[in-house]
């Protein structure tokens, strides 16, 4: 079981990165026929186009389902979810960041939202396989299975909405005037990064409420300001401030898109934060 | 000073400069206090300036360390504490400490901007319900035709059927995306307002009415419960709960089971609880698994050395004879000791025991030896150092004391929160209500079908509503009616 988890895992890993190699020529392909018709032009529309395009998504759902693979194996071998350490917990972040892209690219029928949410989820796998891999056993505070599962699945579901939502507002910021025709349009980007966290911010409250009932139960407290939980309180507020700032003074484009930035740095923050913060989050080691 | 002067002169509608904000501001709370009051408490730039400025004073609270609890209770352990910290801080040690960054969750500042915050978003939301409420209650079916030319999302359609046909069309189009219709007669034209998710501003409420009970629910357990970490209890000892009840524990015995690479796999104590002398309540007790009473709850916290003293006088009468829970630090004594401390009132002496260093190698104590030194409660005046050797008594101003065993301890958190399940009643306010708001977008579209002389025409508009996905919906429905127009056109053309 183990075994076929590194295994899977690998596979993931290589699909991820080509995936994300992929997405980028598809880009640039688009980019060649937008531009003009030099000889490259044609050259590599036909890489970059259609093809390119179908095949970047094709890889990345390989590694998408290796991955659901390896954690789920993973899991039956250990014989709990991943929230142990922090290799498992850097796997389920790429794991829900892919799935939260995939739903957006459907939705949107948007392939070039890939060029910087792919790299992300990719990244977080080749960061997992620098941490050991090996399986520990729960200490007790862990032992605790259905709160722990959905306080972590909250946590994927968030981080992977708010990674979309980031990749949105990197291309808003080179989207000046809705100059590059391969990019989607400003509008679309602003939509894309609205709606992700709409969908991110009640799961990443729901995050925030479960650590809560689990700190009550293992120690008595419901809010304890440590550090990891603090940052991820940090998180929320700078979403719910892009939300009010959206909905309130009616902030758009280019202001909302660095908010979203400001909202992933707090997102990685609070993610790498047990690394130079300490606290209660750390017990899980590396 | 000045950033927060000019912070609330921008906050305050149409004020330029600090200080012309300022004088205004003055002015017009001398005027009209309550108004001022309530104008500045509705503004929203305000609230985003305390969310902004809670924020940075939490990120204040997460990167400077912030003092142990059980320190603050003493201003001398506090102040050797902060001592402790000059040289990581330096010239800004004291500064720190006079802003209260040292215990800024604690502070009354930070209890003091939640408060704000509170009366911020209860004040703003009131402020806004009359014209939520004016903006759906009361719709014009019936528009103008400058209406149907403005709008974000706007269109015309034509079409050879007849008005009559045209407007079932549309009508069902708008009934299939599941939207409430009503339509009005007029001008020999037919007129229709479609509106779904009536009621979807109005979960902003429970979002706020969530964060407001959120920050009620922490003053009620901050005023009306206690926390407490310091219950360490030996085994076979016990212990009173204290805070106000007739509570006393007695543990059984602690248990820590480890993982072959010495990593705690389990550990747990087994308690009792006495009430008045009676046995209410006994329980296994472990992480994840608390035990409770009467809104007590005692949960399993840590573990450590008790070393058993025993204490004689002149004459051999036993004064103390218990363990010892090493269950705290005392800069005093080495910063890697763990040091526990029992009291002998009817001598007037206090004797603090001091166990070996964890983690760390101890150069003055091995296993099998503990340190005590004896002091005056009243004065704090300790008399020396002595060191004690396992089953070797000493006689120290005329008391032997004797280091009998080794034991363990088990620490109990102790806590009684009424809050709780307010909070958990708040919680669960916000995230429904985020969830709601955000995907459950109030929509509305008004729509008109007039007689043309080639068949009819249909206009369809929405104003300028904030929420996303509208231009969206309002394509899909278009593309519907189109659609529909279209193969009704076709059947009547065949026949
Ligand atoms: C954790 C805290 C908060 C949460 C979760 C929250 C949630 C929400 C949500 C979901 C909305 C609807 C937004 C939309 O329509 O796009 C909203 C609107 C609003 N929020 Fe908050 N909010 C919070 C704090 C505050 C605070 C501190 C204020 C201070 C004044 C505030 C003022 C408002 C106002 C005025 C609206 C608009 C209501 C309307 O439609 O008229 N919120 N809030």
């Amino acid at each position: 079981m183990a075994d076929g988890s590194v295994y899977m895992f690998t596979v993931a890993l290589v699909s991820m990165g080509t995936a994300s190699l992929l997405y980028w020529l598809h880009a640039i392909g688009k980019r060649a026929i937008a531009v003009r018709y030099t000889i490259v032009g044609p050259a590599l529309a036909i890489v970059g186009n259609g093809g390119t395009g179908r095949y970047a998504t094709l890889t990345l759902t390989i590694g998408f389902v290796t991955l659901t693979l390896s954690l789920i194996l993973r899991w039956i071998a250990s014989g709990h979810p991943p929230y142990s350490n922090q290799y498992e917990f850097a796997t389920a972040f790429a794991w829900g960041t892919t799935l939260a892209y995939l739903y957006f690219e459907r939705k949107y029928k948007q392939r070039s939202l890939g060029v910087f949410v792919v790299p992300v989820a990719a990244g977080f796998l080749i960061y997992a396989s620098t941490l050991p891999s090996t399986i520990e056993p729960l200490i007790p505070a862990l032992q605790n299975d259905l709160l722990l599962s959905f306080h972590v699945a909250s946590a994927i579901f968030s981080y992977g909405l708010f990674t979309v939502a980031f990749g949105a507002a990197v291309m808003y910021l080179m989207q000046r005037e809705d100059h590059f025709a391969w990019l989607p349009s400003r509008e679309t980007l602003d939509d894309i990064g609205y709606r992700a966290v709409a969908l991110g911010l009640p799961a990443q409250a729901l995050l925030l409420v479960l650590g809560m009932v689990w700190a009550h139960t293992a120690w008595g407290r419901y809010w304890g300001w440590d550090p990891k939980e603090t940052a991820a309180l940090v998180t929320f507020l700078v979403y719910a401030g892009y939300m009010h700032a959206h909905s309130l003074r009616g902030w758009r484009g280019t202001r909302s898109a660095l908010v979203l930035l400001v909202g992933f740095g707090a997102v990685l923050f609070t993610f790498f934060g047990n690394y130079f913060l300490g606290g209660l989050h750390t017990y899980g080691g590396v | 000073m000045a950033s927060v002067m000019r912070a609330i002169s921008v906050a305050l509608p149409g004020k330029r400069g600090p200080l012309k904000g300022t004088f205004k501001l003055i002015r017009s709370l001398r005027r009209d206090p309550i108004h001022t009051l309530l104008s500045f408490f509705w503004s929203v730039k305000v609230a985003f300036i305390l969310i902004f400025i809670i924020a940075v004073a939490v990120l204040i609270g997460t990167v400077i360390i912030q003092v142990p609890r059980p320190l603050l209770s003493s201003s001398e352990a506090y102040d050797l504490w902060v001592e402790g910290l000059r040289p990581k801080y330096g010239a800004l040690t004291d500064l720190f400490r006079t802003l209260g960054f040292y215990n800024v969750f604690g502070s009354l500042w930070f209890r003091a901007l939640l408060g704000l915050v509170a009366l911020n978003v209860t004040i703003c939301t009131l402020h806004r319900a009359g014209p939520m409420w004016r903006s759906i209650a009361r719709v014009r079916v019936r528009q103008g035709d400058g209406f149907f030319r403005e709008g974000k999302s706007r269109t015309i359609l034509t079409s050879s059927l007849g008005k009559e046909e045209a407007f079932h069309v549309l009508k069902e189009a708008l009934r299939r995306r599941r939207y409430r219709v009503s339509v009005e007669e007029g001008d020999g034209k037919t007129y229709i307002y479609a509106e779904r998710n009536r009621y979807g501003q109005f979960f902003t409420y429970m979002n706020h009415v969530g964060l407001v009970l959120l920050i009620a629910g922490a003053a009620w357990g901050v005023l009306g419960g206690f926390s407490d970490g310091t219950l360490a209890i030996p085994d076979g000892s016990m212990r009173a709960v204290g805070h106000g009840t007739n509570l006393v524990v007695l543990n059984e015995g602690f248990v820590e089971i480890d993982y072959p690479d010495g990593r705690p796999a389990d550990f747990y104590s087994d308690l009792v609880l006495y009430e008045d002398g009676v046995e209410v309540n006994r329980q296994r007790v472990r992480v994840n698994n608390p035990m409770r009473y009467k809104g007590i709850s005692f949960y399993q916290g840590y573990f450590g050395n008790a070393p058993v003293i025993q204490v004689k006088d002149a004459q051999g009468n036993v004064l103390y004879d218990d363990g010892v829970a090493l269950a705290f630090k005392d800069p005093r004594f080495g910063e890697f000791r763990p040091v526990g401390t029992f009291y002998l009132f009817d001598n007037g002496l206090g004797v603090d025991v001091i166990g070996m260093a964890v983690n760390v190698f101890d150069p003055d104590i091995a296993p099998g030896e503990t340190l005590i030194s004896p002091f005056n409660p009243e004065n704090g005046q300790t008399f020396g150092v002595v060191k004690l050797v396992q089953g070797e008594p000493q006689t120290i101003g005329g008391l032997e004391f004797n280091f009998l065993r080794e034991r363990q301890y088990t620490g109990i958190i102790v806590g009684k929160n009424p809050a709780i399940p307010l909070i958990w009643v708040a919680a669960g306010l916000i995230i429904g209500g985020t969830f709601v708001v955000f995907n459950f977008p109030h929509r509305r579209f008004w729509g008109r079908c007039s007689s043309t002389p080639s068949g009819a025409e249909v206009a369809l508009t929405s104003t300028s509503s904030k929420s996303i996905g509208l231009g969206q919906e309002f394509d899909k429905i278009v593309e519907n009616v189109k659609r529909s127009l279209k193969s009704k056109e076709a059947t009547l053309n065949q026949t």
